[in-house]
């Protein structure tokens, strides 16, 4: 194996890693405010990436518009999620709001089916057309786009939770609510406000990840998987290390891919789950399960 | 019968509850044994499917409803089950009655090594494993295609035990019924012994369970067995009922319909499995007859909301609790 | 009630030597060496933090100590798990009340009886007679527990819609169900409105005059400690720093300054 070859096959891993980390970012500032799982996530990203797709041929709109507006949708419809569900069935007991997501999950997947008719479409392909080689190495600016998106969303929630005031509310609302009232925070407009910029970094992974893929109702939920396996195994309530579970996933799989063949790819991926949880020692399973 | 926990109190209130308790049942008798002569043997048909749902629902209360673990591999494991009938009917002529002891030691083995780690994870990790494993058996499923068909599935035999060939509707039917009416009798005296109270004890509270001598780790082992137990029977009645398997049956997404199926009919009750198996056939069946089965789907995802917000219990628990009240009010009349 | 075979009678001594627990840093118990003699009623009190729930915690199985012993009699219990603790008819109640919040106050309490059984799963489906008997006996037990701590007439009601005092009642009834040997209470009368709290003091005032359980107290209540432990111990940052006959150990300056926070010059 050559050099070349290392690094392609890093590069590519880095790509489907930091769409894994992408779709999970919001999962993990949903979860922080609400303590709630939510399945739906991928499905309100889809729903960005469908709105887009459509406006386009039926409005004649330019593409970026089509997509602003789509990410908008897709930050209105989480925060529907939240307001009309999730914020109502959390107060009859835990475990409920689980499969409430997943109502929500089916009733979305549902309906874009019935609106989109269940075909496959091709996706705007957002620069892969622009390619380049560097160093040996083959990249394509919509490579590039998605490793650059995840830094600067990143950075900006880096940002935001540590530099500003509402970060700060963010902050306090995860530890509890109830404190966080106490001391001023208006905890609903925090929570919508986290609930919405979760869907719309739901709708910008989403829509990335359609770029790549064949579009259809059902496109989000292997990447939906992986990033509940890197959020689940390296624990919701944390950040730094599920994300990098999430991006090591990305890098597995490609390496996976390339010595085992296509094939090998999801028995790596969930043996390596079975494996590792298997063999964890018990205080790193203890974060999670744990809280009263 | 069932219910040994309502006759707690022996102090004059058991027996008219008793009364009533054989009142129900005889009606259930009654009605079971009525059906095949009123049904079109389609119907007939899809009542058989909804007695394995049923079962296989049943696992899935004692396992969630009861314990509450949650299980993505509940669909695998009725697949362990319906592939066994099928492979050993089609590639070795095997009958009914010697794959279902092979498929129920197969789960037993399955189950047993999966709920190894029951032992020390719970939660959403626990979930987390189960859906692996259940991607590993879908996997394989459609890999192993000498043997499995790979996607396209196979073909199988209606089954026939001893001589009685239950591709005839009305012996499938009493086969059905009466295994359905096993699995039930059998998952309400789990949930009323006292092992029963250790799940309940298990899923409520560890720590009231741990503080109580109950072994928690054990528990949640036995239970996620015997769920896998019920699902491998379920899935060997299936396939030489519907004659035909294919992965699409057993991955993530069928595991997850019966767990929606077992909370819209109630998760905490065995009545609840079968409620949500009747759910799982009949509704999109009477939405195509309407000529509308694409509207299934999103009714489905919408209800389940529904449910959550204003039955979180589930429909069975919901109505007798409201037959309950309707029976106290009438009884405030007289 | 309907004798068990097992010895009922708290007839054994349960002896701490040198007990520490610790957090990090943090020593939770530090050195704490303490007897628990038999059918003795034990306060244990403290201020906040003291480690009078860790101490609980290690006595039930919940915590392993770092350091030091426990002994049963002869048995070492150190370290042992929580089942094996139960077994020994060694129980504890919850400052919170931890119970079934689905199932009803009745199975609440035979939760209790747990430790009794003796028949296998298949036996439990089949029903048969041993079963059977077992669980009437059980039933029978609980049912008595029931009407003495005044849960009779709420039996039949889910958790969810007891009462904080009632729910308190309830773990008490299934603490009590177990038949303990060592009864080991965490504040059992603490947020109860003041009539039920009345009749749980005068129910446990009763268990322990009729002298057949060792307890530990855990309570903030001097009153209460006063009327139903003849003995007392005082932790204060994990330290055990006096125990004794109650009266003496509450008059004792430095358990009133590590308790009350009042200073005698």
């Amino acid at each position: 194996m050559t050099l070349d070859t290392a690094l392609q096959l890093t590069i590519g891993g880095l790509v489907s890693g930091s769409l894994y980390g992408l779709v999970l970012i919001g999962i993990l500032l949903i979860y922080r405010v609400s303590r709630v799982v939510n399945f739906a996530h991928g499905q309100i990203g889809m729903v960005a990436a469908m709105c887009a797709f459509f406006l386009v041929p039926h409005f004649g709109l330019p593409i970026a518009v089509a997509l602003g507006l789509g990410l908008a949708v897709a930050a209105l419809v989480s925060y529907l999620v939240d307001i009309l569900v999730i914020s109502r069935v959390t107060k009859i007991g835990s475990g409920f709001d689980l499969i409430a997501t997943l109502g929500v999950m089916m009733f979305l997947t549902a309906i874009v089916e019935l609106v989109a008719s269940p075909k496959s479409f091709k996706f705007f392909s957002l620069g892969a057309q622009i390619e380049f080689t560097f160093l040996g190495v083959y990249f394509n600016a919509n490579d590039l786009t998605v490793i650059l998106t995840l830094a600067v969303v990143l950075g900006l929630l880096a940002l935001v939770l540590n530099k500003t005031g509402l970060g700060l509310s963010i902050r306090a609302v995860a530890i509890s609510p109830e404190i966080a009232r106490t001391t001023g925070v208006n905890v609903q407009a925090v929570r919508a406000l986290v609930w919405a910029a979760g869907g719309a970094i739901a709708g910008v992974a989403a829509i990335l990840i359609a770029s790549k893929v064949t579009l259809n109702a059902f496109y989000m939920t292997p990447f939906l998987v992986k990033a509940f396996v890197a959020g689940i195994v390296g624990g919701l309530d944390r950040f730094v290390r599920p994300m990098a579970i999430a991006v090591g996933l990305g890098l597995l799989e490609s390496w996976v891919v390339y010595w085992l063949g296509a094939d090998a790819r999801i028995p790596a991926v969930f043996l390596l789950i079975i494996v590792v949880l298997g063999v964890l020692p018990s205080k790193y399973l203890q974060d999670l399960e744990q809280r009263p | 019968m069932f219910n040994m926990q309502s006759v707690a109190r022996s102090d004059g209130r058991g027996g008219p509850e008793n009364l009533r308790h054989m009142a129900w049942v005889t009606g259930g008798c009654l009605l079971v044994f009525a059906l095949p002569f009123i049904l079109e043997t389609y119907w007939l048909y899809l009542v058989g499917v909804t007695a394995v749902y049923a079962i296989a629902g049943l696992g899935l209360v004692i396992l969630f409803g009861f314990t509450g673990q949650l299980s993505l591999a509940h669909a695998s494991f009725f697949g362990i089950g319906a592939y066994v009938s099928a492979i050993g009917g089609v590639h070795y002529g095997l009958p009914g009655i010697v794959t279902l002891p092979i498929a129920f030691a197969i789960c037993l083995g399955a189950g047993a090594f999966v709920g190894i780690f029951a032992l020390r994870i719970s939660g959403l990790r626990f979930a987390l494993i189960t859906l692996s494993f259940g991607e590993l058996f879908y996997w394989a499923s459609v890999r192993w295609s000498d043997v499995t068909g790979g996607e396209q599935g196979l073909y199988a035999e209606p089954l026939s035990v001893m001589g009685i060939d239950f591709g005839d509707p009305i012996n499938a039917y009493f086969l059905f019924a009466a295994l359905g009416l096993l699995a039930t009798a059998l998952c309400f005296r789990l949930r009323d012994s006292s092992f029963g109270r250790a799940m309940a004890a298990t899923r409520d509270s560890e720590l009231a369970a741990r503080s109580s001598g109950v072994s928690v780790a054990r528990t949640r082992y036995i239970a996620f067995v015997i769920g896998a137990l019920f699902s491998g029977v379920a899935g060997w009645l299936f396939s030489g009922h519907v004659g035909a398997i294919s992965p699409n049956f057993f991955d993530m997404f069928a595991s997850l319909n019966m767990l929606v199926a077992v909370i819209i009919g109630g998760v905490k009750t065995p009545l609840g499995a079968w409620v949500g198996a009747a759910y799982l056939v009949f509704v999109p069946e009477l939405f195509g007859m309407a000529g509308v089965s694409n509207l299934y789907p999103i009714l489905s995802g919408a209800l389940l909301v529904l449910i959550v917000l204003v039955l979180p219990v589930g429909i069975v628990p919901a109505l007798q609790q409201a037959l309950r009240h309707l029976g106290t009010s009438r009884g405030d009349k007289q | 009630m309907k004798t068990l075979e097992m010895p009922l009678k708290g007839d054994v001594t349960l002896n701490l030597e040198n007990l520490s627990v610790s957090f990090g840093g943090l020593m939770a118990l530090n050195d704490v060496t303490m007897s628990l003699k038999p059918n003795v009623w034990n306060g244990l009190i403290g201020p906040n933090g003291a480690g009078k729930t860790t101490l609980l915690n290690v006595l039930s199985g919940f915590l392993v100590p770092t350091g030091g012993s426990i002994h049963l009699g002869d048995e070492n219990m150190t370290g042992q798990s929580t089942q094996n603790w139960v077994e020994r008819g060694i129980l504890r109640g919850f400052q919170m009340p931890r119970l079934l919040e689905g199932e009803t106050v009745f199975v609440n309490i035979m939760l209790g009886r747990h430790r009794f059984l003796s028949s296998g799963l298949g036996a439990q489906i089949l029903r048969l007679p041993q079963y059977m008997a077992d669980e009437k006996r059980d039933r029978d037990a609980c049912m008595e527990i029931a009407e003495r701590l005044l849960l009779g007439d709420v039996l039949e009601e889910p958790i969810s819609n007891l009462t904080f005092g009632t729910r308190r009642l309830v773990e008490i009834a299934r603490l009590l169900a177990a038949e303990p040997k060592i009864a080991l209470f965490d504040e059992p009368a603490a947020g109860m409105d003041p009539d039920l709290r009345h009749e749980l003091v005068s129910i446990l005032a009763e268990i322990q005059s009729a002298g057949k359980i060792t307890a530990v107290l855990v309570e903030h209540d001097v009153d209460l400690v006063r009327r139903l432990c003849p003995v007392s111990h005082v932790l204060d940052a994990g330290r055990l720093i006096a125990h004794g006959a109650t009266d003496e150990v509450l008059g004792l300056q430095q358990v009133q300054q590590a308790y009350f926070g009042v200073d005698h010059d």
